[in-house]
């Protein structure tokens, strides 16, 4: 069957008809939506970003390549607790929702696991140590690490590609099982730039590597200050899926 | 083309998952445990297809000031169903999620009493045009946006899929679930009153669309 032909381009059609499907060819999304899209999906919008994610899933290899076995079964335990947990706290619920933590390839690492992968993540500069459960038990956000303060603003034509870069960093480290330095990135990201065009995917970062080394209380605190932030993001429905159904 | 039922989209995907309807496992792949193929899939569909689902967005009634982010609400859901969008329906499956999140996002708008915003898609005017030349493009603009808001929404959708975005009637079958014939009509329905609302504003409009 072969189609029409589209009405701006019919004989019959008035001009003022095809003024107004002519004006459509304006609209287009600016290319900040698309970077921020890529982000979002956790692919490097930039080619430097590229470099910098091989190095640190290098060290991250390294350092999780001697615990990854029983940091697997560990987390299948650690994941059954939860739900049982979840079964007992929801009570009346009729269904619990429980977070996955994504991939069930991905090891679910207690907080005890992570000693050896933070002193083996040599791709990062010295920076105050952050111990996972530390830095997010509270209900306010961490301290910034002390490079941020005396870093230079970076001008506005580098700085998306930068935090590209940094944001890339966190997520090469979550996804090396690194969940500390994946943490501590965030840390700096927000740091460096409190008001960066990806805070959310920063946060989104930050939820996953504490909840995937085990520290479902920090996690979900980081879920509720990210859906009291950004109600209506993009990653909000995963965050809401994080706290199940005890979330109001 | 059968009627199938579109296999792309369900609402529920798009809204907050509920005590009912629990996000199943395979709703959270994360990009930590995507394979280099599926990255490479995700990033060409994204490449070939992030403007036309922006517009399409626009199109279906998302102001462009939201359309940033309902557009990445489509490539999420995008990256989640990879496994399930056969090679060759991409677009398809892009409009299926764009036409259910745009749906989504006018009801919650609804919903609050949000105030449209008028010049949303203005905002995104080419900026290679001279003042005038914008002044013209925003009239028309907001003369079409208006128009697409008196359709009723399946005609708008297939008018908007097939007029300002060139899918192909079987593209936009396929991703509706809808036959052949009912494109067919939902665009003849579109074409008449698309062209009844221009005839109006010219009679209310001293002339200008």
């Amino acid at each position: 069957m072969s189609d029409p032909r589209r009405m701006l381009f019919e004989e019959q059609t008035s001009e003022a008809e095809r003024e107004l499907l002519r004006a459509w060819a304006g609209v287009r999304p600016s290319d900040d939506a698309r970077k921020k899209t890529l982000v979002a999906l956790g692919m490097a919008a930039t080619g430097a970003a590229v470099g910098a994610t091989g190095l640190a899933a290098g060290a991250g290899k390294i350092a999780g390549a001697s615990i990854a076995p029983k940091a697997t079964a560990l987390g299948a335990a650690t994941l059954l607790k939860w739900v049982a947990l979840g079964v007992a706290v929801a009570g009346a619920a009729a269904t619990t929702v429980v977070y996955v933590g994504h991939d069930d390839a991905a090891p679910m690492v207690a907080a005890t696991a992570l000693a050896p992968q933070v002193a083996a993540s040599a791709a990062l500069p010295a920076a105050p140590p952050v111990s996972v459960p530390a830095s997010a038990s509270g209900a306010a956000p961490p301290p910034p690490p002390a490079i941020a303060t005396v870093a230079p603003a970076p001008s506005k034509a580098d700085s998306l590609a930068d935090q590209v870069a940094a944001l890339d960093r966190a997520r090469a480290a979550l996804r090396s099982g690194d969940f500390a330095s994946a943490v501590r990135l965030v840390d700096r990201y927000e740091a460096e730039y409190p008001r960066g065009a990806f805070t959310q995917e920063a946060e989104a970062v930050r939820v996953d590597a504490l909840f995937r080394s085990g520290n479902r209380a920090a996690a979900e605190s980081a879920a509720r200050r990210f859906l009291a932030a950004y109600p209506s993001s993009p990653h909000a429905p995963r965050m809401r899926a994080l706290l199940g159904s005890a979330q109001p | 083309m059968g009627a199938a039922p579109s296999p792309y989209y369900d609402d529920r995907m798009a809204s907050v998952p509920v005590p009912m309807n629990p996000p199943r496992e395979s709703a959270h792949v994360s990009p930590a445990s995507r394979s280099a193929a599926d990255e490479a899939r995700l990033r060409a569909m994204l490449d070939a297809n992030f403007d036309f689902v922006w517009r399409a967005l626009c199109g279906l009634g998302v102001p462009a000031s939201g359309a940033d982010d309902a557009a990445q609400q489509v490539f999420l859901v995008a990256s989640q169903k990879l496994a399930a969008i056969e090679p060759g329906s991409e677009r398809a499956f892009l409009a299926a999620t764009a036409r259910g999140i745009a749906a989504n996002i006018r009801r919650s708008r609804a919903l609050t009493h949000e105030i449209a915003d008028e010049d949303a898609i203005m905002h995104q005017m080419d900026a290679a045009l001279d003042p005038e030349q914008q002044a013209a493009k925003g009239q028309a603009l907001r003369a079409l946006e208006k128009l697409l808001q008196g359709l009723e929404e399946d005609v708008r959708t297939v008018f908007v899929f097939f007029e300002l975005e060139g899918m192909t009637t079987a593209e936009i079958s396929a991703a509706l679930g809808v036959p052949m014939g009912t494109v067919a009509s939902r665009l003849r329905r579109g074409r008449e009153e698309f062209q009844a609302a221009v005839k109006r504003m010219h009679a209310s409009g001293g002339g200008r669309p």
